[in-house]
């Protein structure tokens, strides 16, 4: 009897580990949520999670749905992941995602090892050459613009007004000014710039300095890394490192993106060098803590050149839903979508006509400005080695700031040097 | 009866390393696929100043990080083995707190705190123009206080667990003998527990060598290369450049250099310890 009972524990014991096993082979074989339906009406999309990417998407997907048939689900990833996710779920050829959200700088990247589909350009007439051209790469289009994107200038109208000044045309006139603000008693210890001096800044500001000095562009029509002009190079080094060290507030060696607008925001500086979206809609806000509303406005950097930016959508290769994709894409690029999301999530528009359209300016009255400074962008590296040789440059730009080199033109010829290696 | 759980860790353990190794002669770039390099990742490296630069911050921090944590740690110890005593309870769980969170929020916090505009830190000391973070020459320095105050409460807990387990008749021998303060402390608890202090040295040390949350964190290895440690340069060359055949490369010399590190030390502490036992 009591064998009988224990054989039968046994058997149960057996049983249940199996049912185990099996369970948890069963849910490793099983595919992720996130993974696309083959040939069916819905899609995923990798969005940024920031308000004017997939905030901007969720509000309109109920739209898209009824007009065309295809649901679409929004997947957020935070910044920071979105770069490392793409290369993990393209390297797998999981086909995770129909749509994906991409800076202009891994265009080259991406597509030069195949990861991109490219898409027929001529569809995105009517939409800025400056935004569309960021996601071309060797003469094929890989990306419909989602966001446009430039580094300019916001600056205190009513501190030049004072000083009797005019807005500075190039470096000089800008150094001057800020030699001006810095001695003016009157201004209460006001500081000339905010300049953004994290190590992941560094390529935005050397290249609207060094374009702006007059230096050639960056890489030629085939996206390879054209010489680096050292003696412009040493001149853009020193003006980063005086504008950080001398003109900029404490702390400025480590702020990025969300330090500096708050600074201009509170009255602390007359200059804002910044991407357009990095504000959002902190200068409009009624509060008390808003130094600037009404008192400011937007112009491309001195000398004229600023450092292009953005985002695109982009379709990968593994994708099982290429079609719908494109829909979607190019629907986010609609006249009705670019002026919704411009109004109501600070997107940077993608068509020229939402630059005047009313709506748009109440949300941001510097977008007539913005187009200006947007049609006199520079390029980045965005070919595809462009990951290396815009670290190279951040790299660089951070060292000579921190004292790491015992002149600008030795650094220059260093990061030149390092440039000319990459292949 | 062994074998399949052989077969499995072979294959868990030595396939990876084995890759990884393959990987290091190898030039590997994004989409493509590898093509053999010979030894031009290992020559590359060695001429790299880079990589030493990272290696030297690497072990100024891990060392220094630990030397305090030790010293901190054996304070608080022996301030909760004979004063405090009735408090002890309390105090151990307020101390382990820092050790409880995750470096990612410990890199993001200490960052706010720190800022010389709305820091706590500045405001408290009245000097906003104080850039602890933003300053190479105390970018370090900081980064090595906020490690001490988060893993000081690894190494009491350990060094605590030693204390108790001290033999109540020897420290009365010991007394009665007339040891009592440093003597006390030098000539019976220090040596009693120096196995338990090896055991704490050893693993706050290997995980002191291979940081990356905190400084990624903290100020993504600047100001400059300041506080860039080899777990940085290696997550740069791996996923910012993707120049994977070189990443492997530096990661496997610099997992041979610092545990040649930490065994030598390891053997040190021993030898130290047959000296006094």
């Amino acid at each position: 009897m009591n064998q009988t009972r224990h054989r039968r524990r046994i058997n149960q014991g057996r049983a249940a580990a199996a049912i185990a096993v099996t369970a948890v082979v069963l849910a490793g074989c099983s595919t992720g949520s996130g993974g696309p339906q083959q040939g069916t009406g819905q899609i995923h999309v990798a969005a940024n999670a920031a308000p004017s990417h997939d905030q901007c998407m969720k509000t309109v997907v109920d739209d898209f749905k009824k007009n065309t048939g295809i649901d679409v689900v929004v997947d957020s990833i935070p910044y920071s992941a979105l770069r490392d996710k793409y290369l993990s779920g393209f390297a797998a050829g999981a086909g995770d995602y129909d749509l994906v959200d991409i800076a202009f700088q891994w265009t080259g990247e991406f597509a030069d090892a195949g990861f991109l589909e490219p898409i027929d350009k001529g569809e995105l007439s009517g939409l800025l050459p400056s935004a569309v051209d960021q996601y071309s790469y060797k003469g094929k289009q890989y990306a419909v613009p989602l966001q446009s994107g430039i580094m300019g200038m916001f600056y205190r109208t009513d501190v030049l007004q004072k000083l009797g000044a005019e807005y500075p045309k190039n470096w000089d006139e800008a150094e001057k000014l800020a030699a001006t603000i810095t001695a003016d008693p009157s201004l209460k210890g006001m500081k000339p710039f905010a300049l953004m001096g994290d190590r992941s800044q560094g390529m935005a500001n050397f290249n609207s300095i060094y374009r702006g000095l007059g230096g050639k562009p960056l890489e030629n029509e085939n996206a390879e890394p054209n010489p680096l002009d050292v003696s412009t190079a040493a001149r853009t080094l020193d003006l980063i490192r005086t504008n950080l060290k001398e003109y900029s507030p404490s702390g400025a060696l480590a702020a990025g993106f969300a330090d500096t607008p708050p600074l201009f925001a509170s009255g602390q500086v007359a200059f804002l060098p910044a991407f357009d979206a990095s504000p959002g809609n902190l200068f409009e806000q009624d509060s008390s803590t808003n130094a600037v509303k009404g008192k400011y406005s937007f112009a491309p950097l001195p000398g004229g050149a600023g450092d292009l930016g953005g985002f695109g959508l982009a379709i990968p290769t593994d994708s099982k839903n290429k079609e719908n994709a494109k829909k979607f894409a190019e629907y986010m690029a609609s006249p009705e979508v670019d002026v919704k999301c411009a109004a109501n999530n600070g997107r940077g528009p993608v068509r020229e006509t939402t630059f005047s359209d009313k709506s748009a300016i109440a949300a941001n009255p510097v977008l007539p400005q913005l187009k200006t400074a947007l049609e006199a962008g520079v390029k980045r590296y965005t070919g595809a080695k462009g990951g290396t040789l815009n670290d190279l440059v951040d790299t660089y730009t951070n060292r000579y700031v921190a004292g790491d080199f015992p002149s600008a033109q030795a650094a220059a010829e260093q990061l030149a040097a390092e440039i000319a290696k990459v292949k | 009866m062994l074998l399949p759980a052989v077969v499995l860790l072979a294959w868990l353990i030595g396939y990876p390393f084995i890759s990884s190794v393959l990987l290091s002669f190898q030039q590997a770039r994004l989409g493509r696929d590898a093509t053999w390099a010979g030894l031009d990742n290992f020559t590359r490296m060695f001429a790299d100043s880079e990589f030493y630069s990272s290696m030297g911050t690497t072990l100024v921090f891990a060392f220094s990080a630990v030397t305090i944590e030790l010293v901190l740690a054996w304070l608080l110890a022996l301030l909760l083995w004979n004063t405090l005593k009735r408090w002890g309870s309390l105090f151990r769980m307020l101390f382990t707190i820092p050790m409880l969170l995750s470096p990612v929020v410990v890199g993001v916090v200490w960052r706010v705190l720190l800022n010389p505009q709305y820091g706590w830190i500045p405001a408290l000391i009245g000097d906003q123009q104080l850039d602890l973070l933003g300053t190479p020459s105390t970018a370090l320095v900081t980064m090595i206080v906020i490690d001490a105050w988060q893993w000081t409460p690894f190494l009491f807990l350990i060094i605590s667990a030693g204390l108790s387990g001290l033999s109540d008749e020897v420290l009365e021998a010991a007394k009665l003998d007339g040891a009592t303060g440093l003597r006390l402390f030098g000539q019976v608890v220090f040596p009693l527990t120096l196995p338990v202090t090896i055991v704490a040295i050893l693993f706050r040390l290997l995980d002191a060598l291979k940081t990356f949350d905190l400084p990624f964190n903290l100020t993504q290895g600047g100001p400059g290369n300041s506080t860039q440690t080899i777990a940085i340069y290696l997550y740069r060359q791996a996923f910012t450049r993707y120049d994977q055949g070189y990443a492997v490369a530096i990661s496997l010399i610099a997992t041979c250099l610092l545990a040649a590190i930490a065994l030598s030390l390891l053997g040190i502490l021993r030898r130290a310890e047959r000296k006094v036992s």
